[in-house]
């Protein structure tokens, strides 16, 4: 019995990481003006853990984001990453799932 | 005269926004990210049958220390060669002054597709380049030495104001120029102004920008062991078409700066153009 549970444990922690749900957060960031600004945007969120891609939409404004769960996208973290940047976070929208190609992006 | 080249092409950090391509931009540097800006350029100046072809590559590193202020050396490389209508020809090459300098953006207001801010810029041009070359004739004249010799201090205010589809800027900035081996080299003052407009864009990953920009640039005449050289300096007025496709990861960028009103002293040499063609990239 003790066996089975350690065994249960410790499959439970390798494959916690598999198993953390991807979500999709769409940032409103402002000043942002042409494709040679987004980068540096996009280099920063790309430094935090869990961010997995990153795509930019410069008429409507956004980043979108596909992250693990816990990825801590939080609003101070994404207004203190963004101020550092020359931009201004705005606001965030989160979704589960991602439709951004993570691949091509990474 | 050396200086005016200098200064039409040699005052523009980067930055890591689409920018003007003869000036400055007040928009920041992302903190803890730099920007690397290349650019090959030739300008041609003639008067009364002397003529003088330069040759210059300029590299330009910045670096974003904060939110606000970034700082930027820029490294000229220039070949020279002059064509006296007596027929005598001198040539020079080599290293020019590299200039050092901050930018601080003390003031920037953001919406959604716009950015618009003030800046600070200041910094100093220092003697690195040669300013006693000799050739088998002598001394080269001041307008074919490479360097002033002294420690040269500048600065300007700039404005940006940018959308998705157009963009404007502009700059004011004089420097002082020192005495240094006898020489002191007139002082510079300049207005810039750049209009930018988004010509064509592939999705939010490439734009291609058509630029038209101003250059009013006026340096005072050379002082040689105190004596004022007639024949040096004056004011000069550019126009500088020029395009840039920008991508997320670097731009490109070509242009000609035309000389549309030119005063210059006595037979200072005037300017035919100036054709330059450039990369930036982030780091």
């Amino acid at each position: 019995m003790k066996k089975l549970l350690l065994a249960t444990v410790l499959l439970a922690g390798i494959t916690a990481p598999a198993l953390a749900k991807d979500v999709e957060y769409v940032l409103r960031v402002d000043g942002m003006v042409c494709p040679f600004c987004t980068a540096s945007s996009e280099k920063s969120l790309k430094t935090i853990d869990g961010v997995k891609a990153v795509d930019s939409d410069l008429d409507a404004g956004t980043l979108t984001v596909c992250a693990d769960d816990n990825a801590g996208l939080d609003n101070l973290t994404l207004t203190q990453l963004f101020e550092e940047t020359g931009f201004e976070y705005v606001s965030q929208e989160k979704t589960e799932g991602c439709t951004i190609d993570t691949e091509e992006k990474e | 005269m050396r200086k005016i080249l200098l200064m039409v092409s040699l005052l523009f950090p980067a930055a890591a926004q689409a920018a003007p391509q003869t000036f400055n931009t007040a928009l920041p540097l992302a903190k803890g990210q730099g920007v690397v800006r290349q650019q090959f350029s030739i300008g041609e100046f003639e008067s009364g049958g002397t003529e003088r072809t330069e040759l210059s590559s300029l590299s330009v590193i910045g670096y974003g220390l904060s939110k606000d202020l970034a700082v930027f050396g820029v490294i000229p490389y220039s070949d020279r060669e002059l064509n006296w209508a007596n027929g005598t020809d001198r040539d020079t090459s080599g290293l020019g002054d590299i200039r050092a300098l901050a930018r601080y953006t003390f003031w920037q207001k953001r919406g959604k597709g716009q950015n618009m801010a003030l800046a600070a810029i200041g910094g100093v041009e220092l003697p690195t380049g040669e300013n006693e070359e000799r050739d088998a004739l002598g001394l080269l004249p001041p307008i074919m030495q490479l360097g002033s010799g002294s420690f040269d201090p500048f600065a300007g205010l700039l404005a940006s104001y940018s959308t998705l589809k157009w963009q404007a800027h502009a700059q004011v900035l004089g420097q002082d120029n020192r005495e240094a081996d006898g020489v002191e080299r007139g002082n510079m003052v300049r207005f810039d102004t750049s209009y930018q407009h988004r010509l064509y864009n592939k999705g939010s990953d490439a734009y291609l920008y058509g630029l038209i920009e101003s250059n009013l640039i006026h340096v005072d005449e050379v002082e040689i062991n105190g004596t004022e050289n007639p024949n040096a300096g004056g004011t000069r007025l550019f126009l500088s078409p020029a395009v840039q496709y920008v991508t997320q990861d670097w731009i490109l960028e070509g242009g000609v700066q035309i000389p549309i009103a030119q005063n210059m002293n006595g037979t200072a040499l005037e300017n035919d153009y100036i054709a330059s063609v450039g990369f930036r990239f982030n780091f």
